[in-house]
């Protein structure tokens, strides 16, 4: 069954928070996650580990969400990786007034719950199990 | 060679006569009886017989008595004459009478005492026809009883006595009485007056029959100095003086003129020590001449030596009642609560602030633990407290919580064992400061402190703090900022500021800052140029206040800077106009009217600038606090789901908890987001809106919560609403915040009525009065909701709209809300009031301006 789970690579500088979002998801035993609190090493890090999806934080030192997100979308390798962000810096009212996208990608704004994480894997990978929808 | 012979013979039998003379003598002085006869005819004495031995006891030879009949009376002690005249007759009589102890004068002037025993002889028919007297010499016998019965009373007398000159009182008058036998008969005492160094008479005593009335008096009102006088030579002497006849000696004693009129004749004083201190004299007169006695001396040195312990022993009392006196006086006013306590806990004593504290008094508290005067549990804490002094026996500092009225107060306590000579304790010492007063200022001042530091990082204005007495400054990086500078770009000192000052504006400036420090003027507020980094003059509004020591002296001041140019720009502008058009007198009233009408919109922009400008800032600093905040909440909210999925078991507390956790990053969220709502209220977008859908639509948003409070929802909305610019979005956060305010203030269910009308200004009574920014006449929509809760007690009206401040309980409410609310209605030129309706609840009334009437 390993082969049929989903890979999520997690950017976040905050170690904590990268662990546990870890430890949550594969709890659930449909995602393996990777997790990478330098930014600047998470490109090498998603060539490397090919994620299905990347959550991905925004306000971190030397190289921002933002920023990297463009790099992603530059490498031949992720270019088609669905990108979430995972941020701080807006609140959870305006995520939902703009239907979850600002600049027309995803957004979760913390503190989010694991439900609500789920939901958002689900809205854009499909339901556990079935096929990954992104390039592999 | 007879006459050689004849000489050493004569010699020799002069010298046998010289010898047995000498026996003779020595043998006399050891005989201390002798016995007389007298011959009895017909009951009356008719002849007296002295035996060998007389002249021992009396000095007087028998044929002295053969040739004075008379001598053997006169020889008796004048007061003793009745008792020896009865006794006789009583022989007389034919009775034997108890032998009698009676003085005599001897033949060489001194008393002595003597016991005389009778024998009556009688004839065959029982007449008395003799009788014999044994008399025997009983001087040393009374000496030493009068000597031991002299230091009994003196020691009973000082033993007995409270003070010194009571004592003195009797002890004179039991020296001269029991010592009437050998008759002194005045008697004084002197003591030291340390401080004139002179010797004053404290004391006096005199034998009835003695006319010494005079010498008394005069040796009371004189003073001596040292070596003047018998007391002043005892005291140069440091030594008892006798002088066995004052008369017989030349004097230069102011008191001697006296003394021979008195009669006075012997005299002897001697020293009083106390320690090894001379503390005084005590001396003694006789009429008679008074040959030395130094057994008598020994015991008035003694009785001296007596008077001296007495002295000491008084003084040390003194000292030591006066050293407790002194220490319970510093307890008692020092504002520390005191106590001494024995190694076993038990109070020895207590100062007036714990017994004013504890309402309890020091005789009640002796010997009683803290167990009688604390609850137990605090007094279990002060004994262990107390132990651990004792087991370290080190000054130990505790933070100790004591009930005082009801209420816990902290004290710091530093507590002590006190050790005796040998580092054994016998008391534990604790005093104890009451510093819940100092902890609440220093928590509120942690507070303040932190609060300002929110505010400088916060303000748009630049802020300044000026070290009075040094000429530092703090300039903080806004101040900086405004004059194009970087934080280490600018000295922190007072010149840094002088050197930016335009040269113009300089003078006026110093001035103006020299009139506010020196009190003639009570507020400063400067409109100076300051030079910008690249050259050029920018307008500058300082504020502040100083800060001043007791003496009113300033020390320190502090303010503000807020950037004027843009606004002087204008004005220079307008005053350019407005020279422009005054040369056209026809064209100036229509200009004027334009430019004031330019000038009022331009103060309208000038405060929303200003308002933005703060905004702006408590925006930056939501946004860091946001970031800073939300990461944390994140982790959080992440572990509670994680703990949520992997405590199995189903513990309720566990659920409980997690669900606790939950609500509580929810909380923090919640004021996290307020705080971002506070400060985005800067993209103000506005456009015409149904006021009346809009407050639906945020009824619909909060529905669930409506039902939940068991709230009816009373609309009362006006039908021909003419719509109002405003930004959507924002006010939905205005109707919201007000709503879920009014469901809160009716926990127990009730009406939330919503009215809308439209209304000209100044129509309406309850919207009058300058905190309206309209213009009579002009046309306003007013929103009001109204609750039937309780309603806001009246303090706290006037700081409704401040940040942080709540009357909501704690975990409810955040003090943001209406914050929020304001500053929404602030930036569409709105007016809001909030006020107590009067038949009870809170009514809110929103006004705002319909810019042009068309209804939606």
């Amino acid at each position: 069954m390993n082969n049929e789970k989903k890979r999520i690579l997690v950017v976040d500088d905050e170690p904590s928070i990268t662990r546990l979002l870890k430890l949550n998801l594969e709890q659930t035993g449909d995602y393996e996650v990777a997790t990478e609190n330098i930014s600047k090493a998470a490109l090498a890090t998603a060539e490397d580990f090919r994620p299905d999806l990347i959550l991905l934080d925004v306000m971190m030192p030397d190289l921002d969400g933002g920023d990297l997100a463009g790099k992603f979308q530059a490498s031949p390798t992720t270019k088609n990786v669905p990108i979430v962000f995972l941020t701080a810096a807006i609140t959870r009212e305006e995520v939902r007034a703009r239907g979850g996208l600002v600049g027309g990608l995803p957004f979760l704004a913390k503190p989010v719950n694991l439900h609500e994480v789920l939901a958002c894997l689900e809205r854009r990978l499909g339901a556990p199990g079935a096929p990954a929808a992104a390039n592999r | 060679m007879p006459t050689t012979v004849s000489y050493k013979e004569s010699k020799r039998a002069e010298q046998a006569v010289q010898e047995s003379e000498q026996r003779y003598k020595r043998l006399l002085a050891s005989v201390t009886d002798y016995v007389y006869s007298v011959t009895v005819n017909h009951g009356r004495p008719v002849g007296t017989a002295h035996g060998p031995g007389c002249q021992a006891v009396t000095g007087y030879t028998s044929s002295d008595f053969d040739a004075d009949p008379f001598l053997w009376y006169r020889m008796i002690y004048s007061e003793d004459r009745p008792a020896v005249t009865a006794q006789a007759e009583q022989v007389l009589k034919g009775e034997t009478p108890p032998p009698l102890e009676h003085r005599i004068v001897h033949k060489d002037g001194r008393l002595r005492w003597i016991r005389n025993t009778p024998v009556p002889h009688k004839d065959d028919q029982g007449g008395l026809n003799a009788y014999d007297g044994l008399v025997s010499d009983i001087t040393e016998r009374k000496r030493a009883e009068q000597f031991l019965a002299v230091q009994y009373l003196v020691t009973r007398e000082l033993g007995e006595a409270s003070s010194l000159d009571e004592a003195l009182r009797r002890i004179l008058e039991s020296i001269c009485s029991t010592f009437r036998c050998f008759l002194w008969d005045v008697a004084a005492f002197w003591s030291l007056d340390a401080q004139a160094n002179v010797l004053h008479c404290r004391r006096t005593w005199r034998a009835p029959a003695v006319p010494a009335e005079e010498f008394e008096a005069v040796s009371r009102s004189f003073t001596l100095a040292c070596g003047v006088s018998l007391p002043g030579e005892v005291w140069a002497a440091g030594e008892p003086v006798w002088i066995p006849d004052m008369l017989a000696l030349p004097s230069k004693c102011p008191r001697a003129p006296y003394a021979r009129k008195a009669g006075l004749h012997g005299a002897c004083a001697f020293p009083i020590r106390d320690g090894e201190a001379f503390a005084g004299v005590i001396e003694l007169f006789s009429q008679q001449i008074q040959p030395l006695d130094s057994d008598m001396m020994r015991v008035l040195m003694t009785v001296g030596a007596q008077i001296g312990q007495f002295l000491e022993r008084k003084k040390a009392e003194e000292r030591h009642r006066l050293g407790e006196t002194r220490l319970q006086a510093i307890l008692d006013n020092s504002p520390a609560v005191i106590h001494l306590k024995d190694t076993q806990g038990r109070y020895i004593l207590i100062n007036r602030r714990f017994e004013q504290l504890f309402q309890v008094s020091r005789e009640r508290v002796a010997g009683k633990s803290p167990h009688d005067v604390f609850p137990q549990e605090t007094a279990a804490v002060l004994r262990n407290d107390d132990q651990k002094v004792l087991a370290t026996l080190t000054p130990l500092e505790f933070e100790e919580t004591l009930p005082v009225d009801g209420r816990l107060h902290t004290y710091i306590s530093v507590k002590f064992p006190l050790l005796d000579a040998d580092g054994v304790p016998y008391a534990l010492c604790g005093i104890s400061t009451d510093i819940t007063e100092r902890k609440r200022v220093e928590l509120a001042l942690r507070q303040s402190r932190e609060r300002l530091a929110l505010v400088i990082q916060g303000s748009s204005d630049g802020v300044w703090d000026w070290d009075v007495t040094t000429n530092e400054v703090y300039f903080s990086t806004r101040w900086k900022n405004m004059l194009g500078y970087a934080d280490e770009e600018v000295d922190h000192h007072f010149s840094a500021w002088e050197r930016l000052l335009h040269p113009d504006d300089r003078e006026r400036a110093l001035a103006h800052i020299q009139a506010y420090l020196s009190g003639q003027t009570s507020t400063y507020e400067l409109e100076h140029r300051l030079r910008h980094k690249d050259g050029s003059y920018r307008w500058i509004l300082s504020r502040g206040v100083a800060l001043r020591d007791t003496a009113g002296k300033p020390v320190r001041m502090a303010g503000s800077h807020v950037d004027l140019t843009e606004r002087k720009q204008a004005e220079e502008q307008l005053q350019r106009a407005y020279a422009e058009l005054s040369q056209n007198e026809a064209a100036l009233k229509a200009a004027l009217q334009k430019l004031q009408t330019a000038n009022e919109e331009l103060q309208a922009t000038q405060l929303q600038l200003i308002q933005a400008a703060k905004l702006e800032s408590v925006g930056t600093l939501a946004a860091g606090v946001a970031h800073e905040v939300k990461n944390p909440l994140q982790t959080i909210l992440m572990g509670v789901d994680y703990l949520a999925n992997n405590l199995s078991g189903g513990n309720s507390n566990t659920t409980q908890v997690l669900n606790d956790m939950r609500d509580a990053v929810t909380r923090a969220n919640v004021i996290v987001r307020e705080l971002l709502q506070l400060s985005a209220a800067t993209d103000f977008a506005p456009r015409e809106e149904d006021l009346n859908a809009l407050l639906e639509s945020s009824l619909r948003l909060i529905n669930s919560e409506i039902i939940a409070s068991r709230i009816t929802v009373a609309r009362k909305l006006s039908a021909d609403l003419p719509s109002v610019r405003l930004d959507r979005n924002k006010m939905e956060q205005v109707f919201i915040n007000l709503f879920i305010n009014a469901l809160q203030a009716m926990s127990q269910g009730g009406v939330l009525t919503i009215t809308t009308r439209r209304r000209r200004f100044g129509e309406d009574l309850k919207m009058r009065g300058p905190a309206f920014p309209f213009k009579p006449g002009e046309l306003v929509v007013i929103t009001e909701v109204q609750d039937t809760g309780e309603g806001i007690h009246e303090d706290h009206l006037p700081r409704i709209f401040d940040p942080f401040f709540t009357t909501k309980p704690t975990g409810i409410g955040t003090g943001l809300g209406l914050s929020v609310v304001k500053k929404i209605i602030d930036l569409h030129g709105g007016a809001i009031d909030i006020r107590n309706a009067p038949l009870g609840g809170v009514v809110v009334s929103l006004m705002l301006r319909v810019e042009s009437e068309k209804t939606p």
